[in-house]
């Protein structure tokens, strides 16, 4: 039997004099103990926020964020940052994992770090402590130019935050080292990266003396790096460490929904008139401007970069005496379609339009809001539509149909729910009409109605117009229990978004269907037949609020590909990584000015496809792509765009 | 200073209606809201705000008025009343003036922002008058406002408090007044007050332009035959002369002569401060 000395093992805190170890233990303590105080401290400006729903259940945020550590998805968009981040992230873990052992072994004097054991846990370190020093690099090399990089921030901070955490990692090497170069071990070949460390000092002539006394210094050093690292992290981006996983815990399952507003102060924005987790992720935020990269506003030269709403609100919490509306511009307020891009991909879950919406609200509450957005409230207030037509000529698109209108009370097995841009648009109209003629040709027992139907309140809450949203939402809530309605089938994204995701918090809500997925059930199943279209190019723009706000990407692809199978393309951004058309959030009654328009440069990316034919399945789409193709340079946009069901409609094979 | 309003619902202009020609009520098509809160009333509780007076009241003449009423507590008036009128229920009809004016010197306001009968009032009252001005501004007790002419021309006016001021809705729209504020006041007592409804008097006063006359099919004056008269011709028929004989007036007709009319026309401009002697 071997004797214990013989087999793989070092002496914890060797050459560290006890005063030393008990002074380290002591500043720890000192630094952790002034982390909590700092989080605490700032919890309660985080308590000054409403509370609102986050995640479903704790068990499914925790797995959610399990999920996310483990798979690094919304890293892995950019591949350079998911590898960068993924290798200073699980070599951070290992080295943790370490030090942790290390620490357990010599508090409780037990020796588990022996033989086979100790070899595994000297090279795990030495790889993560590598892969932890690759990371960094990767990140000094990517700041090293930052313009480059479009959207990071040329932050000396960081930057400098960087260069303290390679130094910290690399003195971690020295140490192990000189420790090594006393003896030189043979089993420390399982250290490869401390053992050349140590072959480095001894060739340059460092002898075991001399490093054992430099190891105690460097030692020290190490230390102290250390404990820096524990002030630094509620100063720095490294509270993400900390908040971040917190974020991604409460997160949202899908963006593009708000949260439900119990109580709103009516007047200017305050912190309370934001969620504790809006407040707490304005904390969070690493400022890597992923969210502006994305954001089709920003796209279009307007004054909108998510990023600095969400620093604004952060400026709110640092100086919560000032003002918080004066945090962010009206312009960069107005501009945002509400399109979620930015949520989606936020690498710490930020709900931005969120906070987008809440400072929204507070601009509403002080009557300082666009004169266009002002004149669509009231009329969706007064006319119960956002279009200032008269409500009595909701049924006007569907003359010379035979369109049955629900009597009171009466039972309603299918509901069309036409929205306001279906009933008051010229181009929605069309939607409308080829919707219904589909119904009455499958003969449907369906009812709309009329002049009954509200406006879903949709473009009034994402205006910041919270009251006025519920005033619709229960009107219509009502209405649906009163006609016992147990489907609702809507062609508009927007109204499918809010009656399906957002009306359950005023009541209990029917089924809800889009007309994509109700077409794709009826092609799929052959009640409804398509000519095929070999000739026709067909490119499909996912409108935002179906696609990226519920996953439905496919149904209305499997619709155009009923009738163009071969020659269906796609646009550069696209599924839930599409570009938005521009008409959302009240866009249509807006109008901050840009270099360009978000609309028509989704129309160069249908320019682009060679596509004759844009299909889209939301009307408001529709407009804004036809707006789109008009602001295309002479010579372009000869193609036409088309809501899915007016494709089905021409190309429908009737049977005689 | 004390600023009054005038707010009040007015029918939407935008909507169809049609109107009931037996009892003259106006009915929305199905679906549509007939009335709405006035333009008029919402700008003038803002621009009332804006001048930053210690107290600002929103008033309305009539019934059927607690929305604007409601929708000026929330765009920040600080009282609201709901005036009553003992007869006419039109608020711009010549004979509110009058009680409408002896109301507001009670109140005793230094300035009132109002509608069309802003006018008389500030005749009434004697005070300064400024119609179809925008841009308010108040500066040491005085006003100063732009009136916005034809071909985009401007003028410049002023005027010293008490003042009475039409505002021109044309020029500044009203800001939008979110619901979360108009249900923070629905709670808000709005005052119940009543004009004065001794109308009697002041048709007197005013003189026979405005007297009230019999409605007719056609808007014609029923014709009333002077029972004298008749008397007189059918004496004449009978070839009965009855001379010297005074026949009686009758109840509800005076015969009235031209100077007794222009007697009535003087005295009615007297009333209104509208002789250049009066006004000196």
């Amino acid at each position: 039997m071997l004797a214990v000395i013989d087999l793989p093992h070092r002496e914890i805190l060797w050459n560290v004099p006890p005063g030393f170890i008990n002074a380290v233990y002591l500043l720890s303590a000192v630094c952790v103990g002034w982390i909590f105080w700092w989080f605490w401290r700032r919890a309660s400006l985080w308590q000054l926020g409403r509370t609102g729903e986050t995640s479903a259940t704790r068990i499914a945020g925790w797995w959610r964020l399990t999920k996310y550590l483990l798979t690094h998805r919304v890293l892995r968009r950019d591949r350079y940052a998911g590898v960068m981040h993924g290798l200073i992230f699980w070599g951070f873990v290992v080295l943790l994992i370490a030090t942790t052992l290390v620490g357990i072994e010599h508090h409780f004097h037990t020796s588990f770090l022996t033989g086979p054991v100790y070899l595994v846990f000297s090279l795990g370190a030495d790889l993560g402590g590598a892969a932890f020093c690759v990371g960094i690099v990767m990140a000094l090399w990517r700041r090293r130019n930052p313009e480059s990089h479009g959207r990071l921030l040329a932050n000396r901070s960081t930057t400098g935050l960087l260069w303290g955490l390679l130094i910290l990692a690399l003195s971690g090497f020295l140490v192990e080292g000189l420790r090594i170069a006393r003896d030189f071990p043979p089993f420390e070949i399982w250290s490869p990266i401390g053992y050349a460390t140590a072959q480095v000092f001894s060739l340059v002539g460092i002898t075991a003396e001399t490093a054992e006394t430099a190891h105690r210094s460097v030692w020290i050093g190490h230390a102290v790096l250390v404990l820096g690292f524990f002030i630094l992290v509620p100063l720095t981006l490294l509270r993400h460490i900390l908040l971040g996983a917190y974020s991604v815990a409460h997160a949202r399952g899908r963006p593009g929904s708000l949260s439900p507003v119990v109580s709103h102060s009516g007047q200017s924005v305050e912190l309370a008139d934001f969620r504790r987790i809006d407040l707490v992720q304005a904390d969070a935020c690493l400022t890597c401007g992923r969210c502006s990269e994305v954001c089709p506003a920003k796209a279009a030269g307007k004054p909108l970069d998510p990023r600095s709403i969400v620093l604004g609100l952060r400026a709110g919490l640092d100086h919560p005496g000032s003002p918080l509306g004066d945090q962010v511009g009206d312009d960069s307020l107005w501009s945002c379609t509400t399109c979620s891009a930015c949520d989606a991909v936020c690498p710490v879950s930020i709900d931005v339009v969120e906070k987008i919406v809440s400072f929204r609200r507070g601009r509403v509450g002080e009557s300082n809001i666009p004169q266009s957005a002002a004149e669509s409230l009231e009329s969706t207030s007064q006319k119960y539509n956002p279009f200032g037509s008269s409500n009595s000529s909701r049924m006007e698109w569907a003359a010379g149909l035979d369109v049955p209108i629900a009597q009171d009370d009466e039972p309603i097995e299918l509901l069309y729910w036409v929205g306001c841009a279906g009933a008051f648009d010229p181009a929605g109209r069309e939607v409308s009409r080829a919707v219904v003629r589909l119904l009455n040709h499958l003969k449907i027992n369906y009812r709309v109605l009329g002049c009954q139907e509200r406006c879903t309140g949709d473009p009034a809450r994402r205006m910041g117009e919270e009251e006025l949203w519920r005033e619709l939402a229960t009107r219509n809530q009502q209405q649906f229990s009163t006609h016992g309605v147990r489907t609702i089938l809507t062609q508009c994204a927007h109204c499918f978004h809010t009656l399906k995701n957002e009306y359950t918090e005023i009541g209990p809500m029917p089924k809800i269907i889009h007309h994509s997925q109700w077409l794709r059930e009826h092609l799929d199943s052959g009640a409804l037949k398509m000519k095929a279209n070999a000739n026709e190019t067909i490119t499909y723009h996912d409108p935002c609020y179906l696609a990226r706000s519920n996953g439905e990407t496919q149904a209305p692809r499997v619709v155009l590909d009923h009738l163009s199978p071969e020659n269906r393309v796609e646009m550069s951004q696209c599924g839930q990584s599409g570009f938005c058309c521009g008409g959302g959030g009240g866009q249509l009654w807006l109008d901050v000015r840009g270099s360009t328009r978000v609309e028509t440069i989704r129309a160069s990316h249908v320019e682009e496809t060679g596509a004759r034919t844009v299909a889209t399945a939301c009307p408001y789409c529709r407009v804004m792509l036809e707006a789109g193709r008009e602001g295309l340079p002479d010579g372009q946009g000869h193609w036409r765009v088309k809501d899915i069901s007016e494709l089905v409609v021409e190309n429908l094979e009737v049977s005689r | 200073m004390k600023i009054f309003v005038q707010v009040g619902c007015e029918m939407d202009p935008m909507i169809n209606v049609r109107v009931d020609r037996e009892s003259g009520a106006a009915h929305p098509e199905p679906g549509d809201r007939l009335m709405r809160v006035g333009l008029s009333g919402r700008l003038n509780v803002a621009v009332a705000v804006s001048l930053d007076a210690t107290e600002v009241t929103a008033f309305a003449i009539g019934p059927g008025h607690s929305e604007a009423l409601q929708h000026a507590l929330a765009a920040g008036a600080g009282r609201a009343i709901a005036l009553r009128q003992a007869d006419s229920t039109n608020a711009a009809a010549p004979t509110t003036i009058p009680a409408l004016a002896d109301w507001l010197s009670e109140q005793q306001p230094d300035l009132v922002i109002g509608g069309r009968i802003v006018g008389g009032i500030a005749g009434r009252l004697g005070w300064a008058h400024l119609a179809g001005v925008g841009d308010l501004q108040l500066d040491r007790g005085r006003l100063h406002g732009i009136r916005h002419l034809e071909r985009g021309n401007r003028e410049e006016v002023h005027a010293t408090l008490p003042a009475a001021v039409r505002l021109h809705i044309g020029v500044v729209r009203p800001p939008y007044i979110s619901r979360s504020r108009i249900q923070s006041v629905s709670t808000s007592e709005i005052i119940q007050g009543s004009l004065s409804d001794d109308t009697g008097d002041v048709l007197m006063e005013i003189g026979p332009m405005h007297q009230k006359r019999e409605r007719t099919r056609g808007a014609q004056t029923k014709h009333t035959t002077s029972s004298r008269g008749m008397d007189r011709l059918n004496s004449l028929m009978k070839g009965q002369e009855q001379p010297g004989r005074v026949a009686e007036k009758p109840s509800n007709i005076e015969p009235r002569k031209p100077e007794d009319l222009a007697n009535e026309f003087v005295r009615y401009l007297r009333h209104y401060d509208l002789l250049p002697e009066s006004r000196e």
